[in-house]
Protein backbone atom coordinates (compact mmCIF):
# COMPACT_ATOMS: atom_id res chain seq x y z
CA UNK A 1 0.00 0.00 0.00
CA UNK A 2 1.41 3.18 -1.33
CA UNK A 3 0.54 6.64 0.90
CA UNK A 4 0.11 10.53 0.00
CA UNK A 5 2.85 12.17 1.35
CA UNK A 6 1.64 15.11 3.61
CA UNK A 7 2.69 16.27 6.88
CA UNK A 8 1.04 15.25 9.75
CA UNK A 9 1.99 14.73 13.25
CA UNK A 10 1.79 10.98 14.57
CA UNK A 11 1.63 9.64 11.33
CA UNK A 12 4.31 7.08 11.84
CA UNK A 13 2.21 5.48 14.95
CA UNK A 14 -1.08 5.62 13.32
CA UNK A 15 0.04 3.80 10.23
CA UNK A 16 1.75 1.15 11.79
CA UNK A 17 -2.28 0.59 14.51
CA UNK A 18 -3.58 0.90 10.92
CA UNK A 19 -1.14 -1.71 9.57
CA UNK A 20 -1.24 -4.09 12.95
CA UNK A 21 -5.19 -4.12 12.59
CA UNK A 22 -4.95 -5.10 9.26
CA UNK A 23 -2.20 -7.88 10.05
CA UNK A 24 -4.31 -9.12 12.78
CA UNK A 25 -7.20 -9.31 10.78
CA UNK A 26 -5.39 -11.23 8.28
CA UNK A 27 -4.10 -13.39 10.82
CA UNK A 28 -7.51 -14.04 11.93
CA UNK A 29 -8.91 -15.11 9.03
CA UNK A 30 -5.59 -17.46 8.60
CA UNK A 31 -6.68 -19.05 11.76
CA UNK A 32 -10.49 -18.93 12.42
CA UNK A 33 -12.29 -19.58 9.28
CA UNK A 34 -14.55 -21.95 11.10
CA UNK A 35 -15.71 -19.29 12.65
CA UNK A 36 -16.17 -17.08 9.41
CA UNK A 37 -19.46 -14.95 10.37
CA UNK A 38 -17.72 -13.52 13.90
CA UNK A 39 -14.83 -12.35 12.44
CA UNK A 40 -15.81 -11.00 9.28
CA UNK A 41 -18.24 -9.08 11.35
CA UNK A 42 -15.57 -7.87 13.96
CA UNK A 43 -13.45 -7.11 11.14
CA UNK A 44 -16.25 -4.89 9.34
CA UNK A 45 -17.19 -3.06 12.70
CA UNK A 46 -12.87 -2.94 13.75
CA UNK A 47 -13.17 -0.89 9.64
CA UNK A 48 -15.64 1.30 10.47
CA UNK A 49 -14.11 2.34 14.13
CA UNK A 50 -10.70 3.22 12.55
CA UNK A 51 -11.86 4.62 9.62
CA UNK A 52 -13.67 7.37 12.33
CA UNK A 53 -10.52 6.88 14.25
CA UNK A 54 -8.29 7.90 11.14
CA UNK A 55 -11.27 10.45 10.36
CA UNK A 56 -10.57 12.04 13.94
CA UNK A 57 -6.92 12.38 13.30
CA UNK A 58 -6.70 13.49 9.64
CA UNK A 59 -10.27 14.84 8.92
CA UNK A 60 -11.12 13.85 5.10
CA UNK A 61 -7.45 13.15 4.27
CA UNK A 62 -7.86 9.89 5.75
CA UNK A 63 -9.03 8.63 2.88
CA UNK A 64 -5.31 8.61 1.80
CA UNK A 65 -5.13 5.62 3.93
CA UNK A 66 -7.36 3.30 2.37
CA UNK A 67 -6.69 4.49 -0.98
CA UNK A 68 -3.77 5.13 -2.99
CA UNK A 69 -5.02 6.93 -6.13
CA UNK A 70 -7.33 9.70 -4.64
CA UNK A 71 -6.35 12.48 -6.88
CA UNK A 72 -6.67 9.59 -10.26
CA UNK A 73 -9.02 9.72 -12.88
CA UNK A 74 -11.43 7.35 -11.10
CA UNK A 75 -14.12 9.49 -11.02
CA UNK A 76 -13.70 10.78 -14.62
CA UNK A 77 -13.67 6.84 -15.81
CA UNK A 78 -15.79 5.50 -13.26
CA UNK A 79 -18.75 4.23 -15.94
CA UNK A 80 -16.41 3.49 -18.80
CA UNK A 81 -16.54 -0.30 -18.68
CA UNK A 82 -19.94 -0.27 -18.71
CA UNK A 83 -22.38 -0.08 -22.24
CA UNK A 84 -23.91 3.74 -21.76
CA UNK A 85 -27.80 3.36 -22.90
CA UNK A 86 -29.51 5.41 -21.18
CA UNK A 87 -32.88 5.93 -23.61
CA UNK A 88 -34.44 7.32 -20.77
CA UNK A 89 -32.33 9.88 -20.17
CA UNK A 90 -31.86 10.64 -24.01
CA UNK A 91 -35.75 10.82 -24.22
CA UNK A 92 -35.56 13.60 -21.72
CA UNK A 93 -32.49 15.62 -22.93
CA UNK A 94 -34.23 15.74 -25.91
CA UNK A 95 -37.50 16.85 -24.07
CA UNK A 96 -35.81 19.63 -22.29
CA UNK A 97 -34.10 21.42 -25.24
CA UNK A 98 -37.12 20.83 -27.64
CA UNK A 99 -39.74 24.32 -28.13
CA UNK A 100 -42.50 22.48 -25.83
CA UNK A 101 -43.75 25.52 -23.41
CA UNK A 102 -42.89 22.98 -20.46
CA UNK A 103 -39.50 22.73 -21.39
CA UNK A 104 -39.29 26.44 -22.09
CA UNK A 105 -40.49 27.23 -18.88
CA UNK A 106 -38.02 24.64 -16.91
CA UNK A 107 -34.92 26.13 -18.78
CA UNK A 108 -36.20 29.74 -18.08
CA UNK A 109 -36.22 28.77 -14.51
CA UNK A 110 -32.68 26.75 -14.75
CA UNK A 111 -30.70 30.37 -15.98
CA UNK A 112 -27.62 29.56 -15.89
CA UNK A 113 -27.54 26.10 -14.21
CA UNK A 114 -26.51 23.53 -16.43
CA UNK A 115 -29.54 22.05 -18.38
CA UNK A 116 -27.59 18.32 -18.57
CA UNK A 117 -26.86 18.25 -15.27
CA UNK A 118 -30.61 18.53 -14.78
CA UNK A 119 -31.68 15.67 -16.90
CA UNK A 120 -29.25 13.60 -14.86
CA UNK A 121 -31.19 14.53 -12.16
CA UNK A 122 -34.45 14.32 -13.57
CA UNK A 123 -33.70 10.65 -14.95
CA UNK A 124 -32.70 9.66 -11.35
CA UNK A 125 -36.00 11.53 -9.99
CA UNK A 126 -37.98 10.02 -11.94
CA UNK A 127 -36.54 6.75 -10.56
CA UNK A 128 -38.42 7.39 -7.29
CA UNK A 129 -41.70 5.27 -6.78
CA UNK A 130 -43.47 7.17 -4.07
CA UNK A 131 -45.67 10.22 -6.43
CA UNK A 132 -45.18 12.78 -3.35
CA UNK A 133 -41.74 12.26 -3.04
CA UNK A 134 -41.02 12.33 -6.63
CA UNK A 135 -42.95 15.86 -6.80
CA UNK A 136 -40.81 17.16 -4.08
CA UNK A 137 -37.35 15.78 -5.43
CA UNK A 138 -37.95 17.37 -8.89
CA UNK A 139 -39.59 20.37 -6.73
CA UNK A 140 -36.08 20.98 -5.66
CA UNK A 141 -34.18 20.31 -8.39
CA UNK A 142 -35.92 23.23 -10.09
CA UNK A 143 -35.24 25.43 -6.88
CA UNK A 144 -32.28 27.66 -7.12
CA UNK A 145 -30.98 26.99 -3.98
CA UNK A 146 -31.57 24.02 -2.17
CA UNK A 147 -33.07 24.46 0.82
CA UNK A 148 -34.62 28.10 0.05
CA UNK A 149 -38.17 29.56 1.13
CA UNK A 150 -37.41 32.39 -0.64
CA UNK A 151 -38.60 31.14 -4.24
CA UNK A 152 -42.41 31.12 -4.85
CA UNK A 153 -43.08 28.02 -3.87
CA UNK A 154 -46.61 27.63 -5.46
CA UNK A 155 -44.64 27.95 -8.42
CA UNK A 156 -42.34 25.75 -8.38
CA UNK A 157 -44.47 22.76 -7.37
CA UNK A 158 -46.96 23.68 -10.20
CA UNK A 159 -43.89 24.04 -12.73
CA UNK A 160 -42.67 20.29 -11.45
CA UNK A 161 -45.91 18.64 -12.01
CA UNK A 162 -46.62 19.83 -15.17
CA UNK A 163 -42.95 18.64 -16.13
CA UNK A 164 -43.77 15.54 -14.18
CA UNK A 165 -46.68 15.38 -16.01
CA UNK A 166 -45.69 15.92 -19.57
CA UNK A 167 -42.84 13.37 -18.69
CA UNK A 168 -45.50 11.00 -18.07
CA UNK A 169 -46.48 11.18 -21.28
CA UNK A 170 -43.17 10.85 -23.44
CA UNK A 171 -41.53 8.05 -21.27
CA UNK B 1 -6.37 -0.57 -2.64
CA UNK B 2 -6.95 1.36 -6.28
CA UNK B 3 -9.97 3.83 -6.17
CA UNK B 4 -11.30 1.49 -9.38
CA UNK B 5 -11.73 -1.25 -6.79
CA UNK B 6 -14.15 0.63 -5.00
CA UNK B 7 -16.23 0.57 -7.51
CA UNK B 8 -15.77 -3.40 -7.96
CA UNK B 9 -16.42 -3.38 -3.85
CA UNK B 10 -19.50 -1.59 -4.46
CA UNK B 11 -20.73 -4.25 -6.98
CA UNK B 12 -20.16 -6.93 -5.44
CA UNK B 13 -22.29 -5.18 -2.45
CA UNK B 14 -25.25 -4.25 -4.98
CA UNK B 15 -25.21 -7.74 -6.18
CA UNK B 16 -25.20 -9.36 -2.38
CA UNK B 17 -27.81 -7.05 -0.84
CA UNK B 18 -30.62 -8.17 -3.84
CA UNK B 19 -30.85 -11.24 -2.31
CA UNK B 20 -30.63 -10.17 1.21
CA UNK B 21 -32.02 -6.50 1.14
CA UNK B 22 -33.61 -5.07 -2.30
CA UNK B 23 -33.99 -1.39 -0.82
CA UNK B 24 -30.13 -1.70 0.00
CA UNK B 25 -29.02 -3.16 -3.37
CA UNK B 26 -31.31 -0.04 -5.35
CA UNK B 27 -29.38 2.58 -2.84
CA UNK B 28 -26.49 1.50 -3.64
CA UNK B 29 -27.10 1.06 -7.04
CA UNK B 30 -28.59 4.49 -7.26
CA UNK B 31 -24.95 5.93 -5.84
CA UNK B 32 -23.34 3.79 -8.39
CA UNK B 33 -25.07 5.80 -11.00
CA UNK B 34 -24.56 9.02 -9.27
CA UNK B 35 -20.84 8.35 -9.19
CA UNK B 36 -20.80 7.49 -12.77
CA UNK B 37 -23.21 10.99 -13.74
CA UNK B 38 -20.89 13.45 -11.64
CA UNK B 39 -18.86 15.32 -13.53
CA UNK B 40 -15.66 16.89 -10.79
CA UNK B 41 -16.09 20.57 -10.25
CA UNK B 42 -13.20 21.53 -8.09
CA UNK B 43 -10.23 19.65 -7.41
CA UNK B 44 -11.02 19.11 -3.54
CA UNK B 45 -14.23 17.00 -3.83
CA UNK B 46 -12.60 13.79 -5.27
CA UNK B 47 -11.66 12.94 -1.30
CA UNK B 48 -15.08 13.84 0.04
CA UNK B 49 -16.65 11.23 -2.31
CA UNK B 50 -14.43 8.29 -1.55
CA UNK B 51 -14.83 9.05 1.97
CA UNK B 52 -18.67 8.83 1.28
CA UNK B 53 -17.71 5.59 -0.75
CA UNK B 54 -15.39 4.05 1.96
CA UNK B 55 -18.26 4.57 4.20
CA UNK B 56 -21.14 3.29 2.49
CA UNK B 57 -19.29 0.29 1.77
CA UNK B 58 -18.13 -0.19 5.23
CA UNK B 59 -21.85 0.38 6.45
CA UNK B 60 -23.38 -1.84 3.96
CA UNK B 61 -20.97 -4.46 4.51
CA UNK B 62 -21.73 -4.22 8.50
CA UNK B 63 -25.40 -4.28 7.56
CA UNK B 64 -25.36 -7.46 5.42
CA UNK B 65 -22.82 -9.79 7.73
CA UNK B 66 -25.56 -8.80 10.26
CA UNK B 67 -28.88 -9.49 7.63
CA UNK B 68 -27.37 -12.20 6.62
CA UNK B 69 -27.24 -14.68 10.45
CA UNK B 70 -30.36 -17.07 9.94
CA UNK B 71 -32.10 -16.13 13.29
CA UNK B 72 -33.68 -12.61 15.03
CA UNK B 73 -31.94 -13.71 17.93
CA UNK B 74 -28.18 -14.17 16.14
CA UNK B 75 -28.62 -10.72 14.93
CA UNK B 76 -29.52 -8.83 18.04
CA UNK B 77 -26.18 -10.41 19.43
CA UNK B 78 -24.37 -8.54 16.97
CA UNK B 79 -26.25 -5.21 17.51
CA UNK B 80 -25.25 -5.64 21.68
CA UNK B 81 -22.02 -6.16 20.09
CA UNK B 82 -22.01 -2.68 19.46
CA UNK B 83 -21.33 0.21 21.23
CA UNK B 84 -24.91 2.36 21.79
CA UNK B 85 -23.92 5.08 19.45
CA UNK B 86 -23.38 2.35 16.70
CA UNK B 87 -26.32 0.33 17.32
CA UNK B 88 -28.12 3.47 16.91
CA UNK B 89 -26.99 4.08 13.68
CA UNK B 90 -26.81 0.45 12.34
CA UNK B 91 -29.88 -0.56 13.38
CA UNK B 92 -31.90 2.35 13.40
CA UNK B 93 -30.75 5.35 11.36
CA UNK B 94 -28.80 3.35 8.40
CA UNK B 95 -31.58 1.07 7.68
CA UNK B 96 -34.39 3.99 7.41
CA UNK B 97 -32.20 5.70 4.96
CA UNK B 98 -31.84 3.43 2.59
CA UNK B 99 -35.80 2.44 3.05
CA UNK B 100 -36.66 5.81 2.81
CA UNK B 101 -36.82 7.43 -0.11
CA UNK B 102 -34.48 9.96 0.03
CA UNK B 103 -35.64 13.13 -1.80
CA UNK B 104 -32.43 15.12 -0.61
CA UNK B 105 -30.28 12.41 -2.68
CA UNK B 106 -29.70 15.02 -5.42
CA UNK B 107 -28.59 17.87 -2.87
CA UNK B 108 -25.92 15.40 -2.25
CA UNK B 109 -24.03 16.17 -5.64
CA UNK B 110 -24.22 19.69 -5.16
CA UNK B 111 -22.33 19.45 -1.72
CA UNK B 112 -20.20 16.89 -2.64
CA UNK B 113 -19.22 18.49 -5.10
CA UNK B 114 -19.28 22.26 -4.59
CA UNK B 115 -17.34 24.33 -1.79
CA UNK B 116 -20.58 24.25 0.48
CA UNK B 117 -19.24 20.79 1.71
CA UNK B 118 -15.99 22.39 2.37
CA UNK B 119 -12.78 21.48 4.44
CA UNK B 120 -13.46 24.16 7.04
CA UNK B 121 -16.37 23.01 8.30
CA UNK B 122 -14.67 19.29 7.98
CA UNK B 123 -12.29 20.92 10.03
CA UNK B 124 -14.66 22.54 12.74
CA UNK B 125 -16.61 18.88 13.17
CA UNK B 126 -13.31 17.07 13.93
CA UNK B 127 -12.19 19.97 16.49
CA UNK B 128 -16.09 18.91 18.07
CA UNK B 129 -15.60 15.32 17.88
CA UNK B 130 -11.48 15.28 19.43
CA UNK B 131 -13.05 17.66 22.33
CA UNK B 132 -15.97 15.22 23.18
CA UNK B 133 -13.73 11.87 23.23
CA UNK B 134 -11.02 14.03 25.39
CA UNK B 135 -14.05 14.27 27.82
CA UNK B 136 -15.25 10.71 27.87
CA UNK B 137 -18.07 11.22 25.37
CA UNK B 138 -18.01 9.27 22.32
CA UNK B 139 -19.41 10.09 18.96
CA UNK B 140 -20.41 8.76 15.07
CA UNK B 141 -19.91 10.89 12.37
CA UNK B 142 -21.56 9.87 8.65
CA UNK B 143 -21.55 11.69 5.41
CA UNK B 144 -25.01 9.73 5.18
CA UNK B 145 -26.67 11.66 8.83
CA UNK B 146 -24.59 15.03 7.15
CA UNK B 147 -26.17 14.78 3.80
CA UNK B 148 -29.64 13.97 4.33
CA UNK B 149 -30.59 13.82 8.01
CA UNK B 150 -29.29 17.79 9.03
CA UNK B 151 -26.56 15.54 11.67
CA UNK B 152 -23.28 16.82 11.68
CA UNK B 153 -21.95 14.60 14.89
CA UNK B 154 -23.89 11.84 16.57
CA UNK B 155 -23.30 12.29 20.07
CA UNK B 156 -23.38 10.27 22.94
CA UNK B 157 -21.86 10.02 26.82
CA UNK B 158 -24.06 8.59 29.23
CA UNK B 159 -27.26 8.69 27.46
CA UNK B 160 -28.92 7.90 24.64
CA UNK B 161 -27.50 8.95 21.62
CA UNK B 162 -28.26 12.89 20.34
CA UNK B 163 -27.75 14.27 17.12
CA UNK B 164 -25.86 17.84 16.28
CA UNK B 165 -26.45 19.96 14.02
CA UNK B 166 -23.20 23.40 13.59
CA UNK B 167 -23.82 26.10 12.31
CA UNK B 168 -21.71 29.42 12.59
CA UNK B 169 -23.34 32.59 13.78
CA UNK B 170 -23.90 34.71 10.37
CA UNK B 171 -26.42 31.75 10.21
CA UNK B 172 -28.09 31.93 13.35
CA UNK B 173 -30.92 34.29 11.59
CA UNK B 174 -31.59 32.21 9.18
CA UNK B 175 -34.77 30.59 11.36
CA UNK B 176 -36.43 29.18 8.10
CA UNK B 177 -32.44 27.05 8.50
CA UNK B 178 -33.44 26.01 11.80
CA UNK B 179 -36.91 25.18 10.76
CA UNK B 180 -36.17 22.95 8.13
CA UNK B 181 -33.57 21.07 10.24
CA UNK B 182 -36.20 20.36 12.94
CA UNK B 183 -38.72 19.07 9.95
CA UNK B 184 -35.71 16.82 8.11
CA UNK B 185 -34.86 15.36 12.40
CA UNK B 186 -38.34 14.82 12.90
CA UNK B 187 -39.19 12.96 8.96
CA UNK B 188 -36.55 10.56 10.19
CA UNK B 189 -38.13 10.39 13.58
CA UNK B 190 -34.69 11.30 15.23
CA UNK B 191 -35.54 11.39 18.77
CA UNK B 192 -33.43 14.08 20.23
CA UNK B 193 -31.88 16.75 18.33
CA UNK B 194 -29.71 20.15 19.26
CA UNK B 195 -28.59 23.15 16.55
CA UNK B 196 -25.87 24.73 17.67
CA UNK B 197 -24.70 27.75 16.38
CA UNK B 198 -21.21 29.69 16.80
CA UNK B 199 -19.52 32.80 16.47
CA UNK B 200 -16.14 31.74 14.73
CA UNK B 201 -14.31 34.35 16.43
CA UNK B 202 -14.75 33.63 19.73
CA UNK B 203 -11.84 31.82 21.16
CA UNK B 204 -13.39 29.36 22.96
CA UNK B 205 -16.30 28.42 20.68
CA UNK B 206 -15.02 24.63 20.16
CA UNK B 207 -15.09 24.38 24.12
CA UNK B 208 -18.54 25.64 24.48
CA UNK B 209 -19.60 24.32 22.14
CA UNK B 210 -19.32 20.61 23.08
CA UNK B 211 -20.29 21.90 26.60
CA UNK B 212 -23.65 22.04 25.33
CA UNK B 213 -23.67 18.80 23.29
CA UNK B 214 -22.39 16.99 26.16
CA UNK B 215 -24.74 18.53 29.02
CA UNK B 216 -27.99 17.81 26.51
CA UNK B 217 -26.34 14.35 25.37
CA UNK B 218 -27.06 13.68 29.32
CA UNK B 219 -29.94 15.46 29.97
CA UNK B 220 -32.24 16.50 27.01
CA UNK B 221 -35.52 14.57 27.15
CA UNK B 222 -36.95 12.58 24.63
CA UNK B 223 -38.78 13.67 21.53
CA UNK B 224 -36.91 17.04 22.21
CA UNK B 225 -35.56 18.96 19.90
CA UNK B 226 -33.35 22.27 21.03
CA UNK B 227 -31.16 25.37 19.78
CA UNK B 228 -28.63 27.01 20.93
CA UNK B 229 -26.65 30.21 20.06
Amino acid sequence: MKFREFDIPNLDSSLNTYLLITASMANKRETHRCDNQVDTFSEALATARQMQQSWLTYGVDFVNFYVEDVDGDWLETWGNDEILDNSRLDAIKEFLVSNDSVAVKVREDLGERSLFDFAVNLEESWRISETDDRLSAVRNLLDSEANSVDTDDVKLLDLANILLVKLAEIL
Amino acid sequence: MQAKEIKEKLKSLIEQASSIDQNLARRLDEINRWVKNIKPGSLTAKPFVIAFLLEVITDSTIWLIVKSLPSEEEQKTKFEQMTPIERYWYAYLFPRWFNASDSKFYIWKQKLMAGEFNQLDDDIIKLIAQDIVSREGSFWQRYIADLSMATDLIVSRNNEPLCIQVTSLSEEFNYQKYQAWQNTLRSWEIERGLFLSYNPKDADFVNQLVNVALYNSDYLSGGKYLKFS
